[in-house]
C-alpha cells in the first residue's frame, strides 16, 4: 500500500469516529427536540380542545337558562322570543331556534317572531345537496330527532343551515314540563365563530389548527377557513385523528404539507381538535444543525484527504528520491541530496548520502588497494616465476653444454675411430638432439604465445600415431626402466600428426621422469563420447589437487628445483590440445601417481580406407639388434623404429639367439664385440637354425678393415657396417637386403 | 683415481671419457649414496660430484665425505640453482670444497684443477 494511501487511511481512522458520534449527538438531539415539540403540540391541542369545550359548556349553559324560561311554561312563545333576541344580542353568529315536538320552529331569535321558518326534519337531506359542501348534510334534522328520541341535550356535527344557507353546528338540549319534553331549544352556531375562535387562541406560528366535527369533517380552521369548512381532513391525518389519542405523528395536510400532527378529542363535544406543525418548520434548526454537521463532516474529510494527499507526497516524493539514492549507491553511483520537506527524511537522506559517499570512498580504496596488492603480487609471482625459468633454463642448457663441452674435447683428442670417439659423437648426437628439442619447446610456446604456430592437419588415426611412437621410444630402450603398457583402439582425428607426436612424446616424458624404475606407465587411447581420448598414466608421486590446477601453467614446474624441466613440456601440451580443439586435464589415478587426459575432437574415418597394414611403411621389416652398448642399441633401434620398421634388442649373443627364434625377424643386426660370444658365432648359430637362410644377417663393427669384412661374410653375414652407423648406410644395408 | 658422482649419463660418460683420454682412471656414480658405498669400497684420492642430483644430492655426498674421507679432494661441479638463497656453488664452498667449476666447463679447467690440487 503507497503511502499516501496510509495516510488517507489515517484521516479517514481520525474523522470516521467523530462524525459517528456528532451523528449520534444529532440524532439525540433530534430526538429530544421532537419530545419537546411533540409535548408542546399536544399541551397546545389540549388547550384549543379545552377552549373550546368551555366555548361550548358556555352556550349550554345559556339555553339551559333559556329552557327555564317561565314564559315556556305557559307557551308564551312571543314573550319567549322577546327572551331570546335580548340573550342573544351579545352573540355573535348564534341565534337559537325552538321547535316543538314535531320538529316544527317556533321560535328563532334571528328572525322576527312569527316569520315562516323552515322544518328541519323535513328539509333535511342528505350531504351533497348543496353544491358548496358536498360532504355536509343539508338542514339539521338529526340533533332535534336525537333530543326527542332520547331526551338528552345533542352537539351536532357540522351541517347546512336550512335557515342561514352557512355551514353550522348545533347545541340542542330538550326544554321538560311536568317530565315530558315540551320542546327542544337550539343554539345554531356559525361555523365561522369557532375560526374566530381557534385564532384567538393564538396558536403556534405557521401551526395549522383544525376543529373536525365526529365525522371527519372541518368545522373550522385557524387559517383558510371559509375554504375548507366541511372537508375532510388530509387522509393521513384523518387516519390518525381517528385513532385514540396520543403523540405526534408525521403526516401531509389536504394541501399537501408535510407537518408533524396532535390532536385531542373532546369528551363533551365528541369533536377533534387537530394542530398541525410543517415539518420544514419544526424542525428547521434541526435540519440545519444536520446540514451543517454533514457539510462539516465533508469538509473536514475533503481537507483531511486532501491534507494527506499533499503531505503524503511531500513524504513519499523524498522517500522515492532515498530509494533512488539507495539504487545509485547499490550502482556504487554518487547520491543526489535533495532537499526534502520532512526534516527526518532529509537528514536520513543526507546520512544515506554521507554514508554511500564514504561507501563508495571505502570500496573505491578498497578495491584500489586490493588490485595494487593483486598487481603487486602478480608481478611478484611473474617476477619470481620469470626469475626462476630463467635460473631453470640455465641449468637445463648448461647440463647438455657440459656434456657437449666434454664430448668436444674427447673428440679432439681422441682417434676418430676409437671407441670412445664414437661415444663421444653419440653424447654430441643425443644431446644436440635434447637441446633441440628444448628449444625447440621454447619456439614452440613463443610461437604459440604470440599465435604464430600454424597446425597442418591432417586425417590420421591417433590409436595408430600413438602406437607407432611408443614402438619407436621402446626400440631405443627408452621404455626400459619401467613396464610401460599400450592399449589403442583406432580413433581418428583431423590434427597435425607432428603436434600430437609432440603432445605425446610430452606426456610421456613427463610420466616416464616421474615415475621410479620398475614401476607402470599405461598408456591408452580411445573414443569417448565423440572425442579421441589419450591417457598416460604414471605411477609417481601424484599430484595435489592444488598443483594440479597450476601444473599447465607456463614455468610451473612441480617437485624440487630443477627435476621438473623446463615447466614448459605440459603448458606446450595445454596450448596444443586446445590449439586443436581439446582440452587436458591431469587427476591423481588409483594407488598414487597421475592420469593425464588429453581430448581432441574425433573426425569421421576417411571414406577411402587405406588397406591394413599401410600404417608400416612400405619396405618395413621385423629387425633384430644385438648390441651390448646401451647408446649403439638405441640409437639404432630408434632410428629403424622411426622408419617403420618393427625392432626387437638383446644385449648379448644368447639372449639375441634366443629372440630370434622366437621372433623370426628378418633382419638381424649383430655386433661382433659381444660379451659371452662375438658375432661371428651368432651369425653361424642363426645361419644353423631353422629357417636360417631367410634371415638376412649384418654386422656390426668398429673396424673397417678388409680383413674383417671377409671374416664376417665367412661367417655368414650379408652386409657389413662400420660403426659409427649412419642412416644411410643403415637404409641403404636394408635396401640391399630386400 | 677419481671418483665421479653425476646423475646425468651423458655428461657422465663424456666427462669420464675426457678424464680416461687424459690419463686418469675414473669410477662413475649416478648419485651420492652409491659414491660414499664405492668410496668406502676403495678409497679415491678425488671426488668429482654434481650438486644437483635427484636421489641423494651433492650436499649429503659431501657433508659425508668430509665427514668419512677428510683427506679426499672435492671439486663440486653446477649448472647453477640456489639453496637458502646462496648460490649452490657458493654453499658447496662454505661446506669445504677444494674447487668448484661452474657448468659448462672447459675440460682443461678441470685439469688444471685436478693439477693444481695435486691429486690422481
Amino acid at each position: 500500500m503507497r503511502l499516501r494511501s496510509h495516510l488517507i487511511v489515517l484521516v479517514l481512522a481520525a474523522v470516521a469516529p467523530l462524525l459517528a458520534f456528532a451523528v449520534f449527538i444529532v440524532v439525540q438531539d433530534l430526538k429530544q427536540q421532537r419530545e419537546i415539540l411533540d409535548r408542546g403540540m399536544r399541551d397546545t391541542v389540549r388547550a384549543l380542545s379545552s377552549a373550546i369545550d368551555g366555548e361550548v359548556n358556555t352556550s349550554l349553559a345559556l339555553l339551559e337558562t333559556l329552557a327555564a324560561a317561565a314564559a315556556l311554561d305557559g307557551g308564551d312563545l312571543k314573550t319567549f322570543h322577546q327572551i331570546c333576541v335580548r340573550a342573544m344580542q351579545a352573540r355573535k353568529g348564534a341565534y337559537v331556534t325552538l321547535f316543538d315536538v314535531s320538529g316544527k320552529p317556533r321560535v328563532n331569535s334571528s328572525r322576527p317572531f312569527g316569520a315562516a321558518l323552515p322544518n328541519p326534519l323535513r328539509g333535511t337531506r342528505p350531504p351533497g345537496a348543496d353544491l358548496r359542501y358536498p360532504n355536509v348534510p343539508l338542514g339539521g334534522g338529526d340533533p332535534v330527532k336525537q333530543v326527542l328520541e332520547t331526551g338528552r341535550p345533542v352537539v351536532s356535527d357540522l351541517f347546512i343551515s336550512l335557515v342561514t344557507a352557512g355551514p353550522r353546528i348545533g347545541l340542542d338540549i330538550p326544554v321538560v314540563r311536568q317530565g315530558r319534553v315540551r320542546y327542544v331549544l337550539e343554539m345554531s352556531i356559525d361555523a365561522e365563530e369557532f375560526a374566530r375562535l381557534l385564532v384567538e387562541q393564538r396558536p403556534p406560528a405557521d401551526s395549522l389548527l383544525a376543529l373536525v366535527d365526529r365525522k371527519g369533517l372541518v368545522i373550522a380552521r385557524n387559517v383558510d377557513s371559509a375554504r375548507r369548512v366541511g372537508t375532510p381532513l388530509g387522509a393521513s391525518l384523518a387516519a390518525h385523528a381517528a385513532e385514540p389519542e396520543g403523540g405526534s405523528r408525521v403526516g401531509r395536510t389536504a394541501e399537501g404539507v408535510d407537518v408533524y400532527h396532535v390532536f385531542a378529542r373532546s369528551r363533551l363535544t365528541g369533536w377533534t381538535t387537530s394542530l398541525s406543525m410543517p415539518k420544514s418548520d419544526a424542525l428547521a434548526s434541526l435540519t440545519e444543525a444536520l446540514a451543517l454537521l454533514a457539510g462539516g463532516a465533508a469538509i473536514a474529510v475533503l481537507l483531511g484527504l486532501l491534507a494527506a494527499l499533499v503531505i503524503g507526497k511531500r513524504i513519499s516524493v523524498p522517500i522515492s528520491s532515498l530509494a533512488v539514492s539507495a539504487d545509485s549507491l547499490a550502482r556504487g553511483e554518487r547520491a543526489q541530496l535533495d532537499v526534502s520537506a520532512v526534516r527526518e527524511l532529509e537528514e536520513l537522506h543526507r546520512a544515506l548520502v554521507t554514508a554511500g559517499m564514504e561507501v563508495r570512498e571505502g570500496v573505491a580504496e578498497r578495491e584500489r588497494r586490493r588490485l595494487a596488492e593483486a598487481k603487486e603480487a602478480e608481478a611478484h609471482a611473474a617476477a619470481r616465476a620469470k626469475d626462476e625459468f630463467l635460473a631453470v633454463l640455465s641449468h637445463e642448457l648448461r647440463n647438455p653444454l657440459a656434456a657437449l663441452s666434454s664430448a668436444a674435447h674427447v673428440l679432439k683428442m681422441a682417434d676418430p675411430a676409437s671407441e670412445t670417439a664414437v661415444k663421444a659423437r653419440r653424447v654430441v648426437e643425443r644431446q644436440t638432439k635434447h637441446m633441440s628439442r628444448l628449444v625447440g619447446d621454447l619456439l614452440d610456446v613463443s610461437r604459440i604465445a604470440v599465435g604464430k604456430l600454424a597446425l597442418d592437419r591432417e586425417r590420421f588415426d591417433l590409436g595408430e600415431a600413438v602406437g607407432r611412437l611408443a614402438s619407436v621410444w621402446r626400440a631405443s630402450g627408452r621404455f626400459e626402466r619401467h613396464e610401460v603398457s599400450l592399449e589403442t583402439t583406432p580413433v581418428w582425428v583431423d590434427a597435425d600428426r607432428a603436434r600430437v607426436e609432440q603432445i605425446v612424446a610430452n606426456l610421456l616424458d613427463n610420466a616416464l621422469k616421474f615415475t621410479p624404475a620398475g614401476k607402470a606407465v599405461k598408456l591408452s587411447v580411445k573414443e569417448e563420447d565423440g572425442a579421441a581420448v589419450l591417457r598416460v598414466a604414471d605411477q609417481g608421486r601424484g599430484i595435489s589437487a592444488e598443483a594440479a590446477g597450476r601444473i599447465f601453467d607456463l614455468f610451473v614446474q612441480e617437485g624440487q628445483d630443477g627435476e621438473g624441466g623446463l615447466g614448459i613440456g605440459l603448458a606446450l601440451v595445454k596450448r596444443l590440445a586446445e590449439m586443436h580443439g581439446g582440452s587436458v586435464s591431469v587427476a591423481g589415478a588409483d594407488g598414487g601417481g597421475s592420469v593425464f587426459t588429453v581430448r581432441l575432437p574425433s573426425a569421421p574415418q576417411p571414406a577411402v580406407q587405406e588397406p591394413a597394414g599401410a600404417s608400416r611403411p612400405r619396405g618395413a621389416r621385423s629387425v633384430l639388434i644385438v648390441e651390448d652398448n646401451d647408446d649403439a642399441r638405441q640409437m639404432l633401434a630408434e632410428e629403424l623404429a622411426l622408419d617403420g620398421h618393427e625392432v626387437r634388442v638383446a644385449r648379448d649373443g644368447s639372449s639375441g639367439l634366443a629372440l630370434a627364434g622366437e621372433a623370426q625377424p628378418d633382419i638381424a643386426l649383430i655386433d661382433i664385440g659381444l660379451p659371452d660370444m662375438d658375432g661371428y658365432e651368432v651369425a653361424r648359430r642363426l645361419r644353423a637354425a631353422h629357417n636360417g637362410q631367410r634371415i638376412g644377417l649384418v654386422a656390426l663393427t668398429g673396424f673397417g678393415q678388409p680383413d674383417d669384412q671377409r671374416r664376417a661374410i665367412d661367417a655368414g653375414f650379408d652386409a657389413h657396417i662400420v660403426k659409427p652407423v649412419t642412416a644411410e648406410r643403415l637404409k641403404q644395408v636394408l635396401a640391399e637386403l630386400r | 683415481m677419481i671418483l665421479l658422482v653425476e646423475d646425468d649419463a651423458d655428461q657422465r660418460l663424456a666427462l669420464k671419457l675426457a678424464l680416461e683420454l687424459a690419463g686418469y682412471s675414473v669410477r662413475e656414480a649416478a648419485h651420492g649414496g652409491e659414491a660414499l658405498a664405492l668410496q668406502r669400497e676403495r678409497a679415491s684420492p678425488v671426488l668429482i660430484t654434481d650438486i644437483f642430483m635427484p636421489e641423494s644430492d651433492g650436499f649429503e655426498a659431501i657433508a659425508a665425505f668430509r665427514r668419512e674421507f677428510p683427506e679426499t679432494k672435492i671439486i663440486a661441479v653446477s649448472g647453477g640453482g640456489q639453496r637458502a638463497k646462496q648460490d649452490y656453488l657458493a654453499s658447496a664452498k662454505l661446506m669445504g670444497v677444494d674447487a668448484t667449476l661452474q657448468k659448462p666447463f672447459d675440460i682443461e679447467a678441470l685439469l688444471d684443477t685436478l693439477r693444481a690440487l695435486n691429486a690422481g
